[in-house]
């Protein structure tokens, strides 16, 4: 053997002992577990282990992933936590109550038109005093940027900002309505993400001829809010950290860095809050929330009334939901309870057949058509429509959901029963939100939800005429008419106004555009010395409200 | 004084043994290699029964919810369920159907169409007529589609014409074609200088007539010989794009889509639905490369 053969086979084994060692001085220079028992400081690090949801910093530049940036403003309302049914440390939004959160106080005229607001003494991320300048600036810019969701979630409360928002001193504003009845919707969007307050001071001095309203710089600069926190560090796709404020006006976040991976995989997300790498999993599916359930060293938070719902739309301006029989024979031949067994492994719910949710004050589901999966009686409608054979479609579905291809799945199975054809169209998600917004399928199934929950709001979600969220085309003159009369009711709320939104309802679901199958529980995990979790109307975790310790309530 | 002769073993007899030793070791040798003879196509014709009859066979029906979701194997369900509470066993052995006729389809095409191709751009790329610019331009597009991921073209092709056992046949053919062309064009340009050729020419054969009658069958073996590979790689293509989303329409079966459905399982314990296809895909793979080359492979005396 040549000496130069010899060499290279000594240093071989000295070379890979080196990289060894090296890789295990950098496992043990990683992040430690921040689990107690684990290497770091407890409770100085929330983990988050989630998907790439697209993260945007500023939503009037564009709908996307929001969590991260809904941690770092504040409205002038938001809606309290309170313990959920389940306990151990799991919290959920009371959704129809609004407390004052950027403002101090406010006050409602006795007509119920306007609503005054007392600003609080509260500084940005960038060291700006709030000021009533702040506020009607924010609004003209949600009104005035091309991308933002604002104008159509606001209507009809606010349509015009210059007109119904006012300036009393630097320290008060105050909105007018356009009848009472809007004002528990209003409250509702005000202490969501439609309602954010941003500093008009920064972004005034980073606006353009092109960009008056620093939309686009905003989008590339996340630190303009009010909220907990500050973005320290980002890394589109891979990482977000962000840090409390030392002086946010509100109570100091108990987990002072909150630190976000981007996994794309679910089982591996799921599989991080199990072993303890991560205290906060999001978007698990179905079947490993069902096994994390059982695991003593997670919680799988479960809530009274969840707003996410599976649903189907059914595209009425084409063959053959053009016709409401078959609409309804559909709404028959769907199979509920097993979705809800085999898909969601029994972490969703069904308590009433609509999309309103029953806990709110004055609902009724009196008059409701009473869909169960009952194959026999869609055949009957089926040929009561003119199919005595049964009709044949193509359901479309996204890649990026499982859960909902299993969904799918499970109603081509048990629809083929009540004499529906089913073909399953999986697309890939750009596809799938191209045909969401322009109705191009014959049906579709996906999960979604409404971020407000009013009555009313919730009624026109997905039913606004000319709306792209309009999912299946459906305008219905007598629902609107429905619809108007409990808006002209002073309180959305009451009993009286619970009978018009059943009305109205009994209209939505007897024509059926919409089959509505589960609401579906939140799809995360925490560690279970994890407490403050809280299921949001947003679906989006509030950071500020987490921390580590055990739960006083299990 | 007489000695008793020594008893000795002759140079005979231990031949003898040794060859008695030697002969016994042939034999079994050459049993094995007559079983193995006869296992490469048993396999193929396994695997083509289980194609042919598989799906009428099966315990439950491959597209139907049939059980709970996530079941481990055994019992009524040996390959278990997967997340959708469809038998995983039904489903693996009738995607082996889907699969193998996108692969027959596949090579059949790639196959004929790249024997043209090669034959006309082998033939025609040196002559100045407009055949020649034809033939140039043909070999230029073959270098492009050759340069290009096939993945990419794939999914390119699916996106436009949809997904089915057709479409995804002809966009693996467009992938696939340029090698066997560019096997039968090398081949065209050895033999087109061959003697016999011209001695064909000399006795009056029209050109057509030579090329179909001489070339042809000469230059398209190595196409033919490919064929087994063109097959495998199409069973692992469709896989492939089934993995990214673009195949076959669910609940189709098809074995990508199923290991791309239960590969995100996998990864949380429940292996069972992306296994077995996985498996069946790389024992169908290797099944029919080995036929390929029992049927094909001419050997050192070609």
């Amino acid at each position: 053997m040549s000496d130069i053969r010899r060499g290279v086979r000594r240093r071989l084994p000295v070379a890979l002992a080196g990289a060894l060692a090296v890789l295990v001085a950098a496992t043990g220079c990683a992040e430690p577990a921040n689990r107690p028992g684990g290497a770091g400081e407890p409770g100085s690090v929330l983990t988050v282990v989630a998907p790439d949801t697209g993260i945007v910093w500023a939503v009037d530049n564009g709908f996307g992933g929001y969590e991260q940036a809904n941690n770092l403003h504040a409205g002038l309302l938001r809606k309290p936590y309170v313990d959920s049914p389940q306990g151990r440390g799991v919290q959920q939004q009371d959704v129809y109550t609004y407390e004052p959160y950027l403002a101090s106080a406010y006050t409602v005229s006795p007509d119920g038109l306007t609503y005054t607001f007392t600003l609080r003494e509260a500084i940005s991320a960038a060291g700006n005093v709030l000021s009533a300048d702040d506020v009607l600036w924010s609004f003209e810019r949600k009104f005035a940027s091309p991308r933002s969701v604002s104008p159509g979630v606001m209507d009809p409360s606010i349509t015009d900002p210059a007109k119904q928002i006012e300036k009393i001193d630097d320290r008060t504003v105050s909105f007018t309505l356009p009848n009472a009845g809007l004002g528990v919707t209003f409250m509702a969007l005000m202490a969501d993400l439609a309602g954010h307050i941003f500093d008009s001071k920064l972004l005034k001095e980073h606006a353009t001829p092109d960009d008056p309203y620093a939309v686009a710089w905003s989008a590339e600069n996340p630190n303009h809010g009010f909220g907990p926190y500050r973005v320290t560090s980002f890394q589109p796709g891979t990482s977000v950290v962000l840090t409390a404020r030392d002086d946010f006006f509100g109570t100091p976040p108990p987990v002072r860095t909150i630190n976000v991976r981007i996994v794309a995989d679910a089982g591996t997300r799921a599989n991080a809050v199990r072993n303890g790498d991560a205290d906060l999993a999001e978007g698990l599916t179905p079947a490993d929330l069902g096994a994390l359930a059982d695991d003593p060293a997670v919680t799988v938070p479960q809530v009274g009334n969840p707003n996410t719902f599976i649903m189907m739309p059914l595209v009425v301006n084409k063959a053959p939901f053009d016709n409401k029989l078959v609409r309804q024979a559909m709404a028959y031949a769907t199979p509920y309870q097993q979705i809800i067994e085999n898909v969601y492994r029994g972490l969703a719910k069904r308590d009433n057949e609509g999309f309103l949710l029953n806990d709110a004050p004055g609902y009724t589901d009196a008059g409701f058509p009473g869909y169960t999966y009952d194959p026999g009686k869609a055949r009957e409608l089926l040929a009561q429509a003119g199919f005595p054979d049964g009709v044949e479609f193509t359901l479309a579905v996204s890649a990026a959901e499982p859960d909902v291809l299993d969904a799918a799945k499970q109603i081509q199975t048990a629809a083929r029963a009540a004499g529906f054809d089913i073909t399953i169209d999986e697309m890939p998600a750009a596809q799938f939100a191209a045909q969401r917004s322009n109705h191009t399928s014959q049906a579709f199934i996906l999960r979604d939800y409404a971020i407000t929950l009013t009555p009313p709001y919730e009624l026109l979600v997905y039913t606004a005429k000319g709306s792209t969220n309009n999912f299946a085309d459906w305008e219905h003159q007598p629902f609107y008419d429905a619809l108007a009369a409990g808006n002209a009711l002073p309180d959305a709320l009451s009993d009286e106004a619970g009978l018009a939104w059943n009305a109205a309802e009994r209209i939505y679901l007897e024509e059926s555009p919409i089959v509505f199958i589960a609401q579906v529980q939140p799809n995360v995990a925490v560690g279970s010395d994890v407490r403050g979790f809280a299921w949001r109307s947003d679906n989006w975790v509030d950071y500020s409200n987490m921390g580590f310790g055990v739960p006083e309530t299990s | 004084m007489s000695v008793a002769p020594e008893e000795t073993t002759t140079p005979e007899t231990i031949t003898a043994t040794e060859e008695s030793a030697t002969t016994t070791s042939a034999s079994a040798t050459a049993m094995l290699r007559r079983a193995c003879g006869w296992l490469v196509p048993a396999l193929g014709v396994l695997v083509v029964a289980v194609a042919v009859a598989g799906p009428a066979l099966v315990p439950f029906s491959p597209i139907d919810v049939v059980a709970k979701p996530d079941l481990s194997p055994g019992g009524d369900h040996p390959f278990g369920t997967d997340s959708a509470g469809m038998d995983v066993f039904s489903r693996t052995v009738a995607a082996t159907t889907n699969n193998l006729m996108i692969g027959l389809f596949t090579t059949v095409l790639a196959t004929a169409v790249g024997i043209l191709l090669g034959l006309l751009v082998g033939m025609q790329e040196s002559s100045r007529g407009p055949l020649g610019w034809v033939a140039r331009a043909m070999a230029r597009a073959i270098d492009l589609v050759q340069a290009v991921p096939a993945i990419v073209i794939g999914l390119v092709l699916i996106a436009f014409f949809g997904a089915s056992v057709l479409s995804l046949a002809l966009a693996l053919t467009v992938v696939l074609t340029p090698n066997q062309a560019r096997l039968v064009r090398t081949e065209v340009l050895r033999v087109r200088g061959e003697a016999y050729l011209d001695a064909a020419r000399i006795s009056g054969e029209p050109e057509y007539a030579v090329i179909v009658r001489h070339v042809l069958p000469n230059a398209s073996w190595p196409a033919l010989e490919n064929a087994s590979l063109v097959f495998a790689s199409a069973i692992v293509l469709t896989a492939g794009l089934g993995f990214l989303g673009v195949g076959l329409n669910p609940p189709t079966p098809e074995w990508g889509s199923m290991i791309a459905s239960g590969a995100a399982a996998a990864v949380a314990g429940r292996w069972w639905a992306a296994l077995f296809p996985a498996l069946a895909l790389a024992a169908t793979v290797v099944v029919v490369t080995a036929v390929g080359q029992r049927l094909f492979n001419r050997g050192p005396g070609r």
